[in-house]
């Protein structure tokens, strides 16, 4: 430990603060947004959205109970159907297990080393995913079959057969081959989205690999794995074609031969079945989904972080190499093959036209947009407000995933051709069909890219002014595109090699590359699949490359800007700038404010922010309690105090993130927020710069649009200077144009701070602004956002739990416990009288002598303390009473054993520059001594002990209980 | 019955289209033939003129008329083009798709816009008779069809027959050394863990239904559990075309399947034979009926008559591979005549009671 003098401070761990009640503010940040309820206009929507994709199902309830229950009950209340249910879960359970084993290694070489050809690979490896399964499966089995290409091949030596392809384990590995990039695919943008410094700090101070990963990597990328993991089991469960083809026999097939025999009424009944397993899928995903947040602020940073192979380089790209081959290369391969060997018959009409791949395009490429606006609201409020209600929301788009295909679209064909018959076999519905069926592929994405989003961010530009809804489109969606674009991605992706829906909805003669591959391949015309397949997995790669290379801001920012301006076809007026709350006049940093804060330090200001008895309690748990506090214009106060002690909470009831259940708070006489009236102002209207301890810059906007967020109603030119200046005032002038991922964590610091100081605010809130930093940059960095504040002259509430911190900025301090101001007061007067011992204890090292009280002065084991030079601070009135000794009150000086020690040294402590003793008295109390490190005593050294401070030493009442020593 | 000269020329040319990387469009696919003649040139060729009633002699078609076709483009698109182009008033809007989804489909709709279905087997259109979604055809066009391939009630008319059969391996059996009796062939040691069968096809199940119609319900569970537990039969992994391929390519010597397939699958050692006056000789039908909602029951019916006319069997027979329902045209050179073996009595509306039939294969472990 590193204490430094003045104080020796009892150490506070001053990291990370990771205690339980951080993490209950971390259930904050997903479960309440800024109410304690769900939004009613994006719960209808949201609610709206799942009503879309649930009505279907609803369909395929009421035609499965139309049928004749003794024969349903002989199909499902049957010996076999045990066994194919059996089958069924172990296959979901095999294939999602091997996806998960496939899809996080390879998502980590891809984006973690520095394999060759990376970013080849990585668009590559996600190529499967475009490959229809059964185009798949019929290589496969024409191509490892009894008499097929590889044992013919193999037969000159002496192979006359190979392992047998059909059956359980050929049926995993077809189905993993072509579902594990679900897993690869959001792995590596958990990957991506996740602070890689966690990596490199993480690697500094362990150097085993396994560590880092099981520690690090896999924590943060877990969402992602979870989601993908759940949409490669769901797929899995309702895969029609392949366990089909390899004869391996689970509940698709049974609704297959159904479905054939024209029963559909049957095929529905049995797709019930899968809706329970998919049930049950999502169940156990949400036991092992985790809502922590999984946001860092510093998105991107150092990107330069690399795992070397070294010599794991070969056998990392002969895997990559394995997999290519066996799910892109093999099958195309295959129908290559076919297109040059040529059918041996005549074939009367299977010409391929460049209008199927359009075909496909088009109605892939609206699906995808339309998904992924419509998953929008639905994994916005899965993630943000975590409830019953929106967990219900999400879950209910997921369950028609595990349908097949042509239950789905059947349910559309009575829907379209009974309610809407003037879009029954058109376009428009083919692409409603595709979204019923892949929304929870955009809605996975959206939500995962949303919980990469930190609330704070959110909340900065709340403070900067933003009401929630501008907040969303400038700051939150931009923050999302990327996983939007990666969710409409994957729609897009499943849509063009979507079969049965298309089949059935789809208008007479309107061909789709899938369609047509189809149309080929079920008749063993496969040659004429092999161009249209070229193309599918052409136009699809194209997709996956334009989403999985470009995973950062910058990209989809300047993406994002052109297409608005595309839309608004040439609107000049600035990015996106809505005037809102008071208007805000530039700010003048040229010091003509500056202030002498020692020399105000007394003087009667008037108050600018009131607390009067404000409340504050999470279900029933109170973290504010009846707290009034007022600080003056120009004055910095800190709020101290131990994890949990509600000190962020107050500065978020000050902001406006939080409603008070009671109490009122005032800014500059007018009221803000009264428990007792319900009035409330929201964070936009409310002058209120607040700075975080995750700097919350936002991501994807440079420092000098970061500064300039919050000036609305400037001018572009005044705007400017005031960026100028504050830059200047910041000293980070030339960084005007870059990207926070560029700055180090002081940078970003003082970035946030220029930026909440630009629209002037009344009062500047500070919540744990450099427990982000190392010690060394925190004690530089105090010392320079002290002095940026004192030049600017601006009320500021200083949140710390470092006492040092807390002592040596504030013009006054105030120390908060279990949600109750204990006192506040100037920084040598909480040190010097505190007012209880909580104050006492939390501020340094404290020992306390016994007392007694004899008349106005105190005896004390090691002697008579006079009136004066003690101080009654509580109302407890005892004869016994303990007297506080610092460290520093106490001298020692050894002695020999002829009765005149007060004690003996039990312990020593070296500090440096001094050395701590600790000295167990004849009496049983123990005092800490703070000595010269020039002297060097030994354990056990018999002691004289003596008072030096000149200061009154604080006296204690001792409560009945432990009175009558 | 072996397969004549590949016309590989026309694929030969597609690959170059390719290699030369010019526009693909229209290149690869035998976009018809481009000669007058409608069909396979290599078979249509050297045939005597067709007999029976010409498309010129029919009523004119005009109007639009919606076709749900679960014929595949690829075997009869040529010809429903084809009767397009011939009448300038005439729109076809076909819709290709599996027999279970355009059924389904029908069944599911609040209202078809189909006039005309086109089935690949009788059931669809028994079952969407029994539903009531058909019509009776007019006499004038039932007359047209031969008795064995026609609806009794008159909803629906076989445009062609297709036969049960026994695929072999050349290279394994010779064709005189194989029952001639369905019934054997679950007997037989030699076809043991040596023969194949498509369970989940409709053509297959089709014809378990017929053995269940002709030879009784505990006959056809004794065959299916023979097959099963004596000769430990292999289902097919992809229908009747990898089954053709799995008895060309020798992975087993015998298998169950349709005749037809030997125009496309299963190369130069795959030979079809037939048993005779038994379940496993009888033939289904492809066939159109027209829907009772139609607008246009003329048109749809002289649509379907257009498909029994002389040019359009003749386009079945050298290009679909299957036995014409007219007199006056004959089936391929390469296929055995009819009077080779013997089809068995069989009212092919008793195809459609498919549910029993599927009762028997799961009580039997098949499905």
């Amino acid at each position: 430990m590193t204490a430094p003098d003045p104080f020796d401070f009892e150490t506070h761990s001053s990291g990370k603060p990771r205690s339980s009640r951080a993490n209950r503010e971390t259930d904050a940040d997903v479960g309440r947004g800024d109410g304690s309820t769900l939004p009613l206009g994006l719960t209808l929507l949201a609610g709206a959205v799942a009503a879309v994709v649930v009505v279907p199902i609803l369909w395929i309830v009421v035609v499965a109970f139309s049928v004749d229950f003794d024969r349903l009950w002989s199909i499902v209340f049957r010996s076999r159907t045990l066994e194919i249910l059996a089958n069924t879960i172990v296959l979901v359970g095999v294939v999602t297990t091997l996806s998960v084993l496939i899809g996080v290694p390879l998502a980590v070489l891809t984006t973690l080393t520095d394999l060759p050809f990376r970013r080849f690979w990585m668009g590559a490896l996600a190529l499967p995913l475009v490959v229809p399964n059964f185009t798949g499966a019929f290589a496969f089995i024409s191509v490892w079959g009894p008499q097929g290409l590889v044992q013919s091949m193999l037969e000159p030596f002496g192979v006359s057969s190979l392992p047998e392809l059909y059956g359980f384990w050929g049926t995993v590995f077809i189905l993993t081959l072509y579902n594990y990039p679900f897993v690869y695919i959001t792995t590596i943008a958990g990957l991506r989205a996740f602070d890689k410094t966690y990596l490199d700090a993480a690697r500094s101070l362990e150097n085993d690999l396994r560590g880092v990963f099981t520690q690090v990597v896999f924590p943060m990328a877990k969402p992602a794995i979870v989601a993908g993991a759940l949409l490669a089991a769901l797929e899995t469960a309702g895969d029609f074609g392949v366990p089909a083809m390899l004869r391996f026999d689970v509940l698709t097939r049974q609704i297959y031969v159904e479905y054939n025999a024209l029963a559909h009424d049957y095929a529905a009944m049995l797709s019930l079945q899968l809706v329970a397993i998919t049930l049950v899928i999502l169940a156990l995903e949400s036991q092992v989904r985790d809502h922590k947040r999984i946001h860092g602020e510093a998105r991107g940073e150092s990107r330069s972080y690399t795992l070397r192979l070294g010599r794991w380089t070969w056998p990392a790209l002969a895997v990559c190499a394995g997999v290519f081959l066996l799910s892109i290369v093999l099958p195309v391969g295959f129908l290559l093959w076919w297109l040059v060997r040529g059918p041996e018959v005549y074939v009367g009409s299977l010409a391929f036209e460049w209008e199927y791949a359009l075909n496909s395009m088009t109605v892939s490429a609206l699906a995808a947009v339309i998904a992924a606006l419509l998953a929008l609201p639905v994994a916005y409020l899965a993630a943000r407000y975590r409830s019953v209600v929106s967990g219900l929301l999400e879950r209910a788009t997921y369950v028609g995933f595990a349908i097949p295909g042509v239950v789905i679209g059947l349910s559309l064909v009575f829907f379209g051709s009974t309610y809407l018959p003037s879009l029954y076999q058109t376009v428009p519905l083919v692409v409603f069909a595709y979204v019923v069926l892949y929304l929870p592929l955009a809605v996975g994405s959206v939500r995962t890219s949303v919980l990469y989003v930190n609330p704070r961010v959110i909340e900065a530009a709340r403070s900067l002014g933003s009401t929630p809804l501008q907040a969303f489109r400038r700051i939150t969606f931009p923050m999302m595109l990327p996983g939007v674009a990666a969710g409409a991605a994957l729609v897009f992706l499943h849509g063009m090699k979507e079969l049965p829906a298309t089949l059935l909805l789809r208008p007479s003669g309107f061909e789709t590359l899938a369609t047509f591959i189809w149309g080929a391949e079920r008749n063993a015309y496969y040659g004429y699949a092999a161009i249209p397949a070229l193309v599918l997995i052409f136009v699809s790669g194209l997709a996956i490359v334009a989403v999985l290379s470009r995973g950062d801001y910058e990209y989809w920012t300047r993406f994002w800007t052109w297409l608005r301006s595309f839309v608004r076809n040439g609107d000049e007026s600035g990015p996106d700038d809505e005037p809102i709350g008071e208007p805000t006049t530039p700010l003048r940093s040229d010091g003509s404010h500056a202030v002498d804060r020692a020399a105000n330090e007394r003087t009667e200001r008037k108050p600018v922010l009131e607390l009067e008895g404000v409340t504050k309690a999470y279900d029933g748990e109170i973290a504010v309690d009846d707290l009034s506090l007022t600080v003056q214009d120009g004055e910095l106060l800190t709020l101290l105090g131990p994890s949990g002690c509600g000190k962020t909470t107050t500065l978020r009831l000050i902001a406006g993130f939080e409603r008070p259940d009671a109490g009122t708070v005032r800014i500059h006489g007018r009221s803000v927020a009264d428990g007792g009236n319900d009035e409330f102002v929201p964070s936009e209207g409310r002058d209120v710069g607040i700075v975080f301890q995750e700097f919350a810059l936002f991501p994807h906007k440079t420092v000098g649009e970061n500064v300039a967020y919050g000036l609305h109603d400037t001018s572009t030119d005044e705007a400017d200077e005031v960026v100028t200046d504050l830059l200047d005032l910041v000293g980070l002038r030339q960084y005007r144009r870059s990207y926070p991922h560029e700055l180090s964590g002081g940078q970003k610091q003082r970035v946030a701070l220029a930026r909440s100081l630009a629209p002037e605010p009344d009062v500047l809130l500070l919540d744990e602004p450099l427990s982000n930093l190392d010690a060394g940059l925190r004690i530089r960095m105090r010392e320079t956002i002290t002095s940026i504040l004192d030049s600017v002259d601006v009320t500021a509430v200083w949140v710390t739990h470092d006492q040092e911190e807390a002592l040596s900025v504030g013009d006054r301090t105030a120390v908060l416990n279990g949600g109750v101001l204990e006192q506040v007061d100037g920084p040598r007067d909480v040190f010097m009288e505190p007012d209880s011992r909580m104050v006492a204890e939390f501020l340094g090292r404290t020992s306390y002598l016994t007392g007694h009280v004899d008349g106005a002065a105190i005896d004390t084991p090691i002697g008579r303390l006079e009136d004066e030079r003690v101080t009654r601070v509580d109302r407890v009135r005892s004869e016994t009473v303990d007297v506080l000794v610092r460290p520093d009150d106490v001298a020692i000086t050894p002695t020999d054993e002829n009765g005149n020690a007060d004690g003996r040294i039990v312990n020593r402590q070296f500090m440096g520059t001094v050395v701590r003793y600790r000295i167990a008295l004849e009496n049983g109390d123990v005092v800490w001594c703070r000595h010269d490190h020039e002297e060097w005593y030994d354990i056990d050294t018999p002691v004289a002990v003596s008072i030096e401070a000149t200061h009154p030493l604080p006296v204690f009442g001792r409560s009945d209980s432990s009175d009558g020593l | 019955m072996q397969m004549g000269d590949t016309p590989r020329r026309r694929y030969l040319g597609a690959v170059g289209c390719l290699v030369g990387g010019a526009v693909l469009s229209g290149c690869v696919g035998g976009e018809g033939n481009g000669d007058d003649v409608l069909g396979d040139p290599e078979y249509a060729e050297n045939r005597p003129d067709p007999g029976g009633v010409s498309m010129d002699e029919l009523p004119d078609l005009d109007g639009e008329l919606t076709v749900y076709s679960s014929r595949s483009e690829t075997r009869v698109g040529e010809l429903l083009e084809y009767i397009d182009d011939e009448y300038d008033e005439l729109t076809l809007e076909v819709r290709y798709d599996d027999t279970a989804d355009l059924v389904n489909t029908i069944e599911t709709e609040a209202e078809t816009p189909a006039d005309v279905f086109y089935g690949s087997e009788s059931q669809s259109m028994t079952h969407l008779k029994e539903d009531g979604y058909t019509a009776e055809l007019p006499d004038d066009v039932l007359e047209m069809v031969d008795t064995g391939s026609v609806d009794p009630d008159g909803h629906w008319a076989g445009f062609t027959r297709r036969f049960r059969a026994v695929a072999y391996n050349a290279d394994v059996f010779d064709e005189d050394e194989l029952p001639d009796d369905i019934f054997a062939y679950a007997e037989d040691d030699r076809f043991a863990d040596d023969i194949m069968w498509p369970p989940d096809q409709g053509s297959f199940q089709a014809f378990v239904t017929a053995m269940r119609q002709l030879h009784g319900e505990e006959e056809t569970r004794e065959w299916v559990r023979s097959m099963v537990d004596d000769q430990n039969i292999e289902a097919s992994p992809g229908g009747d075309s990898a089954l053709a391929q799995a008895v060309g390519d020798g992975e087993v010597g015998v298998g169950l399947t349709n005749h037809y397939v030997v125009r496309d699958h299963g190369g130069e050692d795959l030979e079809l034979t037939f048993t005779s006056g038994d379940a496993g000789a009888m033939y289904n039908v492809t066939g159109g009926t027209v829907m009772e909602g139609s607008e246009q029951r003329e048109t749809a019916a002289d649509f379907v008559a257009h498909l029994l006319s002389a040019e359009a069997q003749e386009y079945f027979a050298t290009t679909t591979w299957e036995y014409p329902t007219i007199d006056g045209v004959d089936p391929l050179d390469e296929l055995p005549g009819t009077d080779e073996f013997e089809p068995p009595e069989l009212d092919l509306n008793e195809l459609s009671e498919l549910e029993p039939t599927l009762e028997l294969l799961r009580e039997e472990g098949i499905l």
